[in-house]
């Protein structure tokens, strides 16, 4: 009977439209909802059994996708801690319970114990580093939450420092009972500079460096604590030098040959690496032209930076910072057959795909942006021309309806 | 590009040209204000936001800026020198006339030739031992004027000290601050402006040079390559002396434990006006001592008297004294002008006899052996022609400073007049060059990072249109929507 037949492709078209209407309506209300992915009803047909005499009408199926690797306009904020994906991937987050799913919903912000958490309440997931940069990932098994509360107050000890510097050539030879290396009352000096390293606790040591020429092209140079200096400041100190190097200087250029670093026991801290590799002994008068050192005093995070590799680094008041976390990035093989939650996160499925971990930028996957926040992909004007399509379509669809119901109605009617 | 990229881009705009005009608003701010650089937001294009604003920055120019910093302390060091000088040179000023050593000394010989003209007269005689009384005054006075400058120069060392190290706290402060906020990529454009301006108040004290490491942090060294900051600021202490005479030696300004500035100074400061302040204190000022001192030695030497049969053992001071000793002094002796007497035996305010000017035995009236007017006659002059031509007698003299070391007295006083003299004529004109250098320094640098009236406005224009652009794109999109809402109603 192909009138009832139009009158149930009819309700199916009324069908697959409300279902449009759905993903539009869903789509409108996320139009600013960060993360999120747009979903597009697509429609099938479905056949009837048609021959050549008659046509019989089918109906039509929707199937309902999420676009959920189109990639949504970035927008700023201030929040160092709000990312965003230019790229494939995913963060991964935990709820509660510790299962983990996938977003790119990244408007993080420390919560109470100092877990980065989104507005939905997942915990952003990473790796710690401790310091220093470890290279490859482990699988998603290795990540902890992100806490950014714990990065409070750290002193690192000097370990390697430079200085560089220009030692006079035209220096006479220091007299040696005088050379501030023996320690005497008073000493001959032809350059001296303090660098400040820090010990173990972070408390600062100041380093009196003395550069003497012990013979041509040969210097020495000793280096004190400046704690053990005497009442006048310098000469003699309480203690011998913390280090004694001789320095030779070639003739030719003037750079240095031998002796260009110097270990120093830093009272109360770790071995100090002086490097003096790029002074020189030229004939101008003692200038020093760079000192660096690292390691520092005791110095609570001021904020935290993720860089586009998805290292978290805490930056610290005195300037210096250290790689605290690494955020890793995750991907499925089909992106949108991933199973749909609630708060703009993503399950892994049966049809996406086994969820493989790794890091940004590297193997497909997208870098990380800081205090960027990924827009919802829905764009308004596309969402009310479905929308009006939608409505026509439903439209015209109850016509059909309409129609084989009077026809029907006819055919009662001649009896 | 879809209708809602299209206003996520314009909302970018928008506020990345609203921080632009804040920027613009705090140039224009600045326009009159010394050390002010022109700030400039850094914004770039951004396929999937439109536009973002990288941060701020200002502009720099490092080498002009250290050639400012040079010029600073060059032209601080001359004034302060200068100024030195000029307290030293008022002592033999022309405009004083009369009153200068060597007016006094002129007035001196003029009594001692009428004296010897009318050697019965007896005020005339005491008129000439007035005059070296005034010589003798206008001598101390001069030494004291000496040491009361060192004593200032020394009292201004110790204010340069103190006030270098409020500087160096503020730097460290504004250093703090400046490497805090470059780190975490803050603006710092504000902090780098005021430490940049401690930078050339500190130039002013003392030469330094700088050097710049990651996040914008400053190291201070003294342009003699000693330690003020790095990291941490050094001492800078300095003991200041109380009371100054021809043999104090003042103490020397400590940098980092080592004596900078001053005597024996280590990797020894170059400029500034600490160092200024410490050449006056140290050089000019015990140079011009020391010619006084010679001047005054001279006075006792030329009008030294010996015993009637002229021995050269018999010979002791007359008119003149190192204080009551009638010892003629061999050498530079320090603090001479400042102990330099009249001999009371021969003034009669003091109950003294002025004709022993006419008939010797001022060193030792008892004595007879050194009466040269054996018969006391009224009309004896020889010993007073003698005396009025003894500042034409060939001495030596100890080398200080610029001063001749042989000739006649009246030379070595106009010499050592000539010296200080042209010492202010040197230190004037290094003034006037150092300063002027400055002036360009300062200028040069202000054209290269200050803020531009003209520009800024343009500037203006140009971020009003592309407001007005991005708002009208706002508009024109929402018209849109609306009419497709109105295509869906």
């Amino acid at each position: 009977m192909s009138l009832f037949g139009s009158m149930r492709t009819a309700a199916s078209g009324m069908n697959a439209q409300a279902s449009r209407l759905a993903t539009v309506s869903d789509n409108i209300a996320n139009v600013n909802t960060t993360g999120y992915k747009q979903a597009s009803a697509e429609f099938e047909t479905m056949l009837g059994q048609a021959s050549q005499m008659e046509y019989v009408s089918g109906g039509v199926l929707t199937s309902v996708r999420q676009l959920t690797s189109e990639q949504g306009a970035l927008r700023g904020t201030a929040n160092p801690t709000d990312l965003a994906i230019s790229g494939n991937g995913f963060f991964v987050v935990s709820n509660d319970s510790g299962a983990n799913f996938l977003t790119r919903a990244g408007s993080f912000v420390p919560d109470a114990k100092g877990n980065l958490v989104n507005t939905s309440g997942y915990k952003l997931m990473g790796y710690p580093l401790g310091g220093s940069l470890a290279t490859g990932v482990a699988g998603l098994g290795g990540t902890t939450a992100v806490n950014i509360g714990q990065l409070a107050l750290t002193a690192t000890p000097s370990s390697a420092a430079s200085f560089t510097a220009n030692l006079p050539s035209g220096s006479a030879i220091a007299d040696p009972a005088l050379l501030p290396s023996a320690n005497p009352d008073v000493a001959q000096v032809v350059g001296k500079s303090s660098i400040v390293a820090y010990d173990n606790l972070g408390t600062p040591v100041t380093l009196d460096l003395y550069f003497n020429k012990t013979a041509d092209n040969l210097w020495e140079v000793a280096v004190f604590n400046k704690a053990d200096a005497g009442p006048s400041g310098s000469f003699p100190y309480a203690a011998a030098p913390l280090a004694t190097s001789d320095i030779t200087f070639s003739p030719d250029n003037g750079s240095i040959v031998t002796g260009a670093t110097v270990a120093i026991a830093v009272p109360n801290g770790v071995a100090l690496t002086l490097d003096l590799s790029k002074t020189t002994q030229l004939a101008a008068p003692y200038s020093v032209i760079d000192t660096q050192m690292n390691g520092n005093a005791p110095s609570a995070v001021q904020k935290v930076e993720v860089d586009e590799n998805g290292v978290l680094y805490s930056v610290f008041e005195n300037g210096t910072r250290a790689a605290s976390f690494k955020i890793p990035l995750a991907n499925v093989r089909s992106p949108e057959s991933l199973t749909q939650a609630s708060g703009n996160v993503f399950a892994e499925s049966a049809q996406s795909g086994n969820v493989v971990v790794g890091d940004a930028k590297t193997g497909g996957l997208g870098k990380i942006r800081s205090s960027t926040l990924e827009e919802s992909t829905v764009d308004l004007a596309e969402e009310l021309t479905s929308m009006i399509e939608s409505q026509r379509g439903y439209t015209a669809n109850s016509k059909v309806f309409q129609t084989s119901a009077d026809l029907v109605d006819v055919l009662v009617n001649l009896k | 590009m879809s209708l809602t990229a299209a206003l996520t881009s314009a909302r970018n705009s928008l506020s990345v040209r609203s921080a632009e005009t804040d920027i613009v608003s705090r140039n224009v701010a600045g326009v009159n204000e010394a050390g002010y650089s022109l700030k400039r937001a850094n914004v770039a294009a951004d396929q999937t936001s439109g536009v973002r604003l990288l941060g701020v920055t200002r502009a720099t120019d490092t080498a002009l800026f250290q050639s400012m910093v040079r010029a600073s302390s060059d032209a601080a060091a001359r004034s302060a020198l200068l100024s030195g000088v000029e307290a030293l040179q008022q002592t033999v000023d022309p405009a004083f006339g009369d009153s200068t050593p060597t007016g006094r000394l002129g007035a001196l010989v003029d009594a001692l030739t009428q004296a010897a003209a009318a050697p019965s007269d007896q005020s005339l005689a005491q008129n000439a031992v007035d005059k070296a009384q005034d010589l003798v005054r206008t001598l101390q006075d001069a030494a004291a004027t000496i040491q009361q400058a060192r004593k200032t120069a020394d009292a201004d060392i110790s204010a340069s000290v103190s006030n270098i190290n409020s500087l160096l706290q503020q730097f460290q402060a504004l250093n703090a601050r400046v490497v805090g906020n470059t780190a975490v990529g803050r603006d710092a454009t504000a902090d780098l402006d005021a430490r940049d301006k401690v930078l050339s108040q500190l130039s002013q004290e003392i030469g330094i040079r700088t050097s710049v490491r990651q996040n914008n942090d400053v190291q201070i060294y003294t342009d003699g390559g000693g330690t003020l900051f790095d990291t941490s600021m050094r001492e800078v202490t300095f003991k200041p002396t109380t009371t100054f005479d021809a043999n104090t030696i003042g103490n020397a300004v400590m940098i980092d434990g080592l004596p900078a500035i001053g005597p024996d100074a280590v990797m020894g400061v170059k400029s500034g006006r600490v160092f200024g302040l410490a050449q006056m204190r140290d050089s000019i000022a015990p140079s011009y001592q020391g010619q006084l001192d010679e001047i005054a030695r001279g006075l006792i030497a030329a009008y030294s008297e010996t015993n009637a049969a002229g021995e050269p053992a018999s010979a002791a001071a007359g008119l003149f004294r190192d204080g009551a000793s009638i010892v003629i002094p061999a050498d530079l002796s320090p603090g001479l002008a400042a102990r330099l007497s009249v001999a009371a035996s021969v003034d009669r305010k003091q109950g003294g006899n002025s004709f022993l000017l006419r008939d010797g035995g001022i060193s030792n009236p008892a004595d007879p052996a050194y009466k040269l007017n054996a018969t006391g006659a009224a009309s004896f002059s020889d010993r007073l022609r003698a005396l009025s031509i003894a500042n034409e007698n060939m001495q030596a003299f100890a080398s200080s400073g610029g001063a001749i070391t042989a000739g006649s007295l009246s030379l070595y006083a106009s010499s050592s007049t000539g010296w200080i003299e042209g010492q202010r004529q040197f230190a004037s004109t290094e003034a006037e060059q150092k300063s002027a250098f400055l002036d360009r320094a300062t200028q040069a640098l202000s054209s290269a990072t200050g803020v531009s009236l003209d520009t800024e406005m343009s500037k203006m224009l140009d971020l009003e249109r592309a407001y007005q652009g991005s708002a009208k794109l706002i508009s024109v999109v929402d018209s849109m929507i609306q009419s497709l809402l109105q295509a869906a109603g």
